[in-house]
This record gives structure tokens, C-alpha cells and sequence, in this order.
């Protein structure tokens, strides 16, 4: 067992899950959106992507991106959320809502080819 | 392993660079999250004393400039016990991992192989971006340097490679025209070689000139495998390698001892000569100064290493009667005095009195430098000859005041530098070694003449190709000439005559010397042409330029056809 393999694989499939918390309800309820979930799969997100830093194969590199691009997303979707209730002024509207969870649904596509990338690497690097 | 050799020297250092980042950055983000989280959880009291949770817009901010050490107060209501409580715990682990992460930013870019990196990556990006034709110079020593010094001159571009770090570090302080990157690397390792642009398509050349005959064989033998069609100039002192480097075609060897025996008995037997020798190979800028030519007769060498045996040879040679004082003179030919020459008694023995000239060609300056004070004690009508080994005594040769002095490294430097500007100029001497005395003579009254005040004249050459002479290419190929009188009156200046002629024509491998004003050139000469030194930038324009010449050429048909109608 690699402790680092471990922690990666922990991470990436955190991150995941928070993701898909996140997502889950209706798409311009905030009631059903917490921040706090926000605000985890956006720790978790970065945690992963730092732990793939520096990496030389194909597949490192790979992960790397994909991860990047789930943060992008994610942080997307915070600028929006703060955005909306201190800059704008407007609150959480639904309009507002559906842009926060339709950006972290990017990233939970981004988070899905993570999670794809993980289990190739795992059936083709078989030790 | 053979994945990471392949990678970009700047990309190893970004993953150097990220692969270091991870715990410093991890520990951030941690702290920061946890800093966050508590402050989003802890109850504040707004400023009408309702209860008050900050959100995370308000906890980033809040923690942003705590973390930084930025501390722009209690914003927005002033806080409670319990958030100043968690603010103390926030403040010591963000501003904590907030340093960890700058100490290893610093740490890693005071680390020796992170800076030999980032070093590399420099150096290879400026080499991959070099559109001149450089040379690579191995080993940086009193040859490096003065070969180093005629390139740059010159206007060419090279790149030092040398395995002593001291001799590196110092290159950007020395005054070079010209930003020179040296690499403290092994020159032995054909990859070293490779950074250094051994592969680079304007890459002309290479001169293996480290003090070790072995380590320069092996230079000689990496170039011609991994690049064939670079010239490579090599140092060699001994024979043996000199035989070795000669049997794999190294374009040019200098072995020094044997050069200056060799110019020595020219010398002898024709001032002259060895004058226009002088002369063509001089590093330029040096005023040459008339010297007078070495007497005949008796003569005694002190010293019998390499360069005693080869000056011995040389003199026998030439007829000389020769007395050799060594320290061993079991080593040395019968009759040798035995001792070092620097005690008047041992000279004394050499018959000094009777001798016409003396050489001191020992291993050691101040021997040297020892013998010939006391030999001229003893006998003040003496020619000397002199060997300096170390460049650092300069000055002390100088004011020794003496008839010719050896030294190996501006030999070496001397003819590297004319084997890669005027490759013809070895051959073109040769030639003129087997002629008459009159003849050498006229052709130095027409040096003279083409180079103004005594200044030592350049020679440089230059090929009839695409590559160095497009327009005059181009120019042949529509069936119009080209003669020598042509580029004389380009160069000629209000009436008065160009200083510029041309040595050497070398076509399909047959040498035309001296060629005559009316020869026409044609496509694929090599010519060497002798000079004033502004001459050569402006002949490299003018030959590849289509425009300039033709328009020069146009002129002076012009002025024919009316110097015509006039006589007429």
C-alpha cells in the first residue's frame, strides 16, 4: 500500500462526494445548498490538486488538470455565491442559485473524470 | 529515467519547484480552512447587539489579512471574547504555515542543484535562440581565455565549457563585448557537450583546448561522431595523441612545442618567412614591431623536456651547432651539461661566451626568467628566446626585455582562431614557406602597403556560397562577372586604393596564389583575403547583398563607359 496513492485516492473521491452533496436538490432552491458543503468540496478540491503537484507521468499530469478544472469551477461558484449577496446586493435568488449549482455541477463532471482517471490508472498499473 | 533526461531543463525546475510546494501549501490550506470554518461557526454582536454570524465572504477577508500579518482590525462590528479567543488560535497557525510556506520558497531557491537548474535552463534557452554562426570553447584557462578573446573580437559568438566552477564564475566579470555562457560542466560527457549546442545547426566549431591531451582526444572524438561536419581544433602536447587525434580526422591539431621549433627554424633560415607569418596569423590589434632574425651559429637550450627535444631536433636541423644544459643529462644527447643553467657556472661550462643565442625553455618561469638574466650577465650580445609557461607573469616577461618569447597557450589561441576565420590561411603559408625569400619579401611590401601604421592586418575568408555570399551568388548565376578589381574599387575610397587583397583562391580544390586583379571569381570559390579590419563586415554585406551590388556594379560601369567617351 502507498500512503500517497492512499491519500490521493481519499481525496479525489471526497471531493467527489461532497461535489455530488452539493448538487443534490432542486437546481434554484437555497435552502437546499448549504455553504458549508460549498466550502469543503473547495478545500477538498484544492487539497487534491496540490497532492498532485509535480507530477511526471501522463496520468499525474492528467489528474492534475482535471483537478484544476474542478477548482476553477468550484471557486467559480463561491465569486458567484459572495458576489450575489455582498457586491450585487441581490440575494440568493433563484437565478443566482442555478448559476452557483450549475457551476459546481461543471465541477462534478471535472471531479467524475478524476474519479475515471483514478480506477484506469489503478486496472492498468496492477502491482 | 530516460522520460526525465528528455524533459526541458526549465520544466524540471517547475516540477522541482511544485513537487517541493506540496506540504507548505497543503498546510496552508488547512490552516486557512479551519481558521474560516471557526470563525463562520463562533456567534458575533452586530452594532445594535442582535447576534451575528459572520458568512464566509466576511471569515476569508477577515482571515486573509490576519494570515499575511496585514491586521486591518475587527471588521465589520467589533468582535466578541469567544472570536477573539479563536482569533489568537487562527493567528498562530495561518501566520505559522503562512511562513513554512515562504522558508521553503527561499530554501529552495538557495539550493545549489535548484540554481545549477535554473543556471542550465538559461543557458539553453540563450543557446537555442543563438542565429550566429559560435564556437565551443573547452576549457577555460590562459588559452581559453585569449582564444576566447580573438572570437569575440571578431564579432563571433561562443560558449565556454570548463569543469573548474572558479574559472566559470569569473567569466561575468571580465569585460566581454558580447554575453558569454559558460558552463562548469565536464566537457568528457558527450550530453554536456550536447547543452552546450554541440547539435545547434549555427554551431561552427569546436576547440578542445583544456590542459589534459586525454580529455581533449575525447572531446575530438565525440564531435566527430555526434557532428561530423563541425571543425574541431585540438591541443596536444604529447605526440602520441596528437597521432591518435589525427587518425579520426580532427580538423586541426596545435601541438605548441613543435610549432614554435618550427617557426624557430624558419626564422633562421628566412627572416622574412617567419615575418609574414607573424604578420597573417597576429591576433590583430597588436602592432607589429620589426624584429630582428635570429643569428646562426652556436647555441644552447636549457632544458630538454618536450619543447627542448622538439627546438633541439629543429636547430640540428637546420645545421646549428647545439649545447644542451638539463638536469639530467642522461636523458639529453651526449655532451649536455648537467644542471639548470641558472648558476653562472653550469653556462659557463656551455661555453655561454661563445654561444650567438641562448633558449630557455624550461617548465618553470623563473628558471627562465634566471637563466636568461645571467646568461645576458655573461654575455650581453646574445639573441634570447625565451618560454613562458604562465600567463599571470606577463609583465615580468615583458620587462625582461627579450628577442622572442614562447608561450604555449598564444600559440595555441593563435592558430585556433585562424583555423576557424581564415581556414586557408594554414595552407596558403605552407605554399609560400616553399617559394623564394623575394618573393615572401614583395608579398609583405603588399601587406604593408594594404594596412595602415603598422597595424597587424586581419585575414579573414570567406566562401562563394548561398550560406556567406547570397547576393554575389546570384549575381554569377545570371551570367555576368565578377573579377578582383570589381571588389577592389567597391572598397577603394576617394581615389585612393582599397586596403584589401586577396590571398588565395582556392576552386575545386586547386589553389590559385596570388591571383591576379582581372581573375573573375566563380560560384564555390574559397577565398582568403588579407586587410583592413573594418573591411570584413563590410565585404560580408556586400557579398550577400543583392541590392548593394548590384548598384556598386552598375556605378562602375557606368564610370568605365564615361572614362571611355572622355578619352575618346
Amino acid at each position: 500500500m502507498n500512503m500517497n496513492k492512499l491519500s490521493f485516492a481519499f481525496f479525489i473521491i471526497l471531493s467527489l462526494s461532497i461535489n455530488v452533496a452539493f448538487f443534490v436538490g432542486d437546481i434554484d432552491n437555497p435552502d437546499h445548498h448549504s455553504a458549508y458543503e460549498l466550502f469543503v468540496a473547495i478545500v477538498v478540491s484544492l487539497i487534491a490538486t496540490v497532492l498532485k503537484f509535480g507530477e511526471h507521468s501522463q496520468i499525474g499530469a492528467m489528474l492534475l488538470a482535471t483537478s484544476l478544472a474542478a477548482d476553477l469551477c468550484l471557486i467559480s461558484a463561491a465569486i458567484v455565491w459572495g458576489a450575489a449577496v455582498h457586491v450585487l446586493d441581490v440575494g440568493l435568488t433563484p437565478e443566482m442559485m442555478a448559476s452557483i449549482v450549475s457551476l459546481s455541477g461543471g465541477a462534478l463532471v471535472a471531479n467524475l473524470v478524476s474519479v475515471a482517471l483514478l480506477m484506469l490508472e489503478t486496472v492498468v498499473v496492477r502491482r | 529515467m530516460i522520460v526525465q533526461r528528455q524533459l526541458r531543463a526549465t520544466d524540471t525546475f517547475i516540477f522541482l519547484l511544485l513537487r517541493r510546494m506540496r506540504a507548505p501549501l497543503i498546510v496552508l490550506i488547512v490552516s486557512f480552512s479551519i481558521s474560516i470554518l471557526g470563525f463562520v461557526l463562533i456567534p458575533g454582536v452586530d452594532d445594535q447587539g442582535n447576534v451575528w454570524h459572520m458568512d464566509f465572504f466576511h471569515a476569508f477577508y477577515f482571515t486573509s489579512y490576519m494570515a499575511t500579518t496585514i491586521g486591518f482590525g475587527e471588521l465589520p462590528y467589533p468582535f466578541t471574547e469567544l472570536q477573539r479567543f479563536w482569533t489568537i488560535v487562527s493567528i498562530y497557525i495561518t501566520v505559522i504555515s503562512w511562513l513554512y510556506a515562504f522558508g521553503t520558497i527561499i530554501s529552495l531557491l538557495q539550493d545549489s542543484t535548484f540554481r545549477q537548474i535554473v543556471k542550465e535552463s538559461g543557458y539553453s534557452r540563450y543557446i537555442r535562440r543563438i542565429r550566429d554562426p559560435f564556437y565551443i570553447i573547452c576549457g577555460y584557462g590562459d588559452t581559453g581565455h585569449m582564444l576566447l578573446h580573438s572570437l569575440t573580437e571578431r564579432g563571433y559568438q561562443a560558449i565556454v565549457v570548463d569543469n573548474d566552477p572558479q574559472r566559470i564564475n569569473a567569466l561575468p566579470i571580465e569585460n566581454h563585448p558580447v554575453y558569454i555562457p559558460g558552463m562548469s560542466v565536464d566537457a568528457e560527457d558527450s550530453g554536456h557537450l550536447k547543452k552546450a549546442g554541440l547539435m545547434h545547426p549555427m554551431c561552427a566549431g569546436v576547440a578542445a583546448i583544456t590542459g589534459d591531451d586525454k580529455a581533449n582526444l575525447k572531446i575530438a572524438i565525440t564531435v566527430k561522431l555526434l557532428n561530423p561536419s563541425l571543425q574541431v581544433v585540438c591541443r596536444a602536447e604529447s605526440q602520441a595523441i596528437a597521432d591518435n587525434m589525427n587518425s579520426f580526422g580532427t580538423d586541426y591539431i596545435v601541438t605548441p612545442f613543435r610549432n614554435y621549433a618550427s617557426l624557430l627554424s624558419i626564422a633562421l633560415h628566412s627572416p622574412v618567412q617567419c615575418q609574414l607569418y607573424n604578420w597573417l596569423y597576429g591576433l590583430s590589434r597588436t602592432v607589429v614591431a620589426e624584429k630582428i632574425a635570429p643569428p646562426s651559429g652556436f647555441w644552447v637550450i636549457c632544458g630538454y623536456g618536450r619543447m627542448g627535444k622538439a627546438l633541439h631536433q629543429r636547430f640540428t636541423e637546420a645545421g646549428m651547432e647545439v649545447m644542451v644544459i638539463n638536469k639530467n643529462a642522461k636523458v639529453a644527447p651526449p655532451g649536455t651539461v648537467a644542471g639548470k643553467g641558472t648558476e653562472a657556472h653550469t653556462l659557463e661550462e656551455a661555453n655561454i661566451g661563445r654561444a650567438v643565442g641562448i633558449i630557455a625553455a624550461t617548465d618553470d618561469d623563473t628558471d627562465n626568467l634566471s637563466i636568461i638574466m645571467t646568461a645576458r650577465d655573461l654575455n650581453p650580445e646574445l639573441y634570447i628566446v625565451i618560454r613562458q609557461n604562465s600567463y599571470a607573469n606577463e609583465a615580468l616577461f615583458k620587462a625582461a626585455n627579450v628577442d622572442f618569447i614562447m608561450q604555449n597557450s598564444f600559440m595555441i589561441a593563435r592558430e585556433a582562431t585562424a583555423y576557424f576565420t581564415a581556414p586557408l590561411l594554414g595552407r596558403f603559408l605552407s605554399q609560400m614557406v616553399r617559394r623564394s625569400n623575394a618573393d615572401a619579401e614583395l608579398l609583405l611590401k603588399r601587406i604593408q602597403a594594404a594596412v595602415a601604421d603598422g597595424e597587424a592586418p586581419s585575414t579573414w575568408g570567406v566562401d562563394m556560397t548561398d550560406v556567406g555570399a547570397a547576393g554575389a551568388c546570384s549575381w554569377l548565376r545570371s551570367g555576368k562577372r565578377l573579377s578582383i578589381s570589381d571588389l577592389l574599387q567597391e572598397f577603394s575610397h576617394h581615389g585612393e586604393e582599397a586596403r584589401l587583397m586577396v590571398l588565395t583562391v582556392v576552386r575545386d580544390g586547386i589553389e590559385h596564389l596570388l591571383p591576379a586583379d582581372s581573375f573573375n571569381f566563380s560560384e564555390g570559390d574559397q577565398i582568403l583575403f588579407c586587410g583592413q579590419r573594418g573591411h570584413k563586415r563590410h565585404m560580408r554585406f556586400w557579398l550577400s547583398d543583392q541590392v548593394a551590388l548590384n548598384y556598386s556594379m552598375q556605378c562602375f560601369e557606368q564610370e568605365q563607359a564615361t572614362l571611355k567617351e572622355t578619352s575618346a
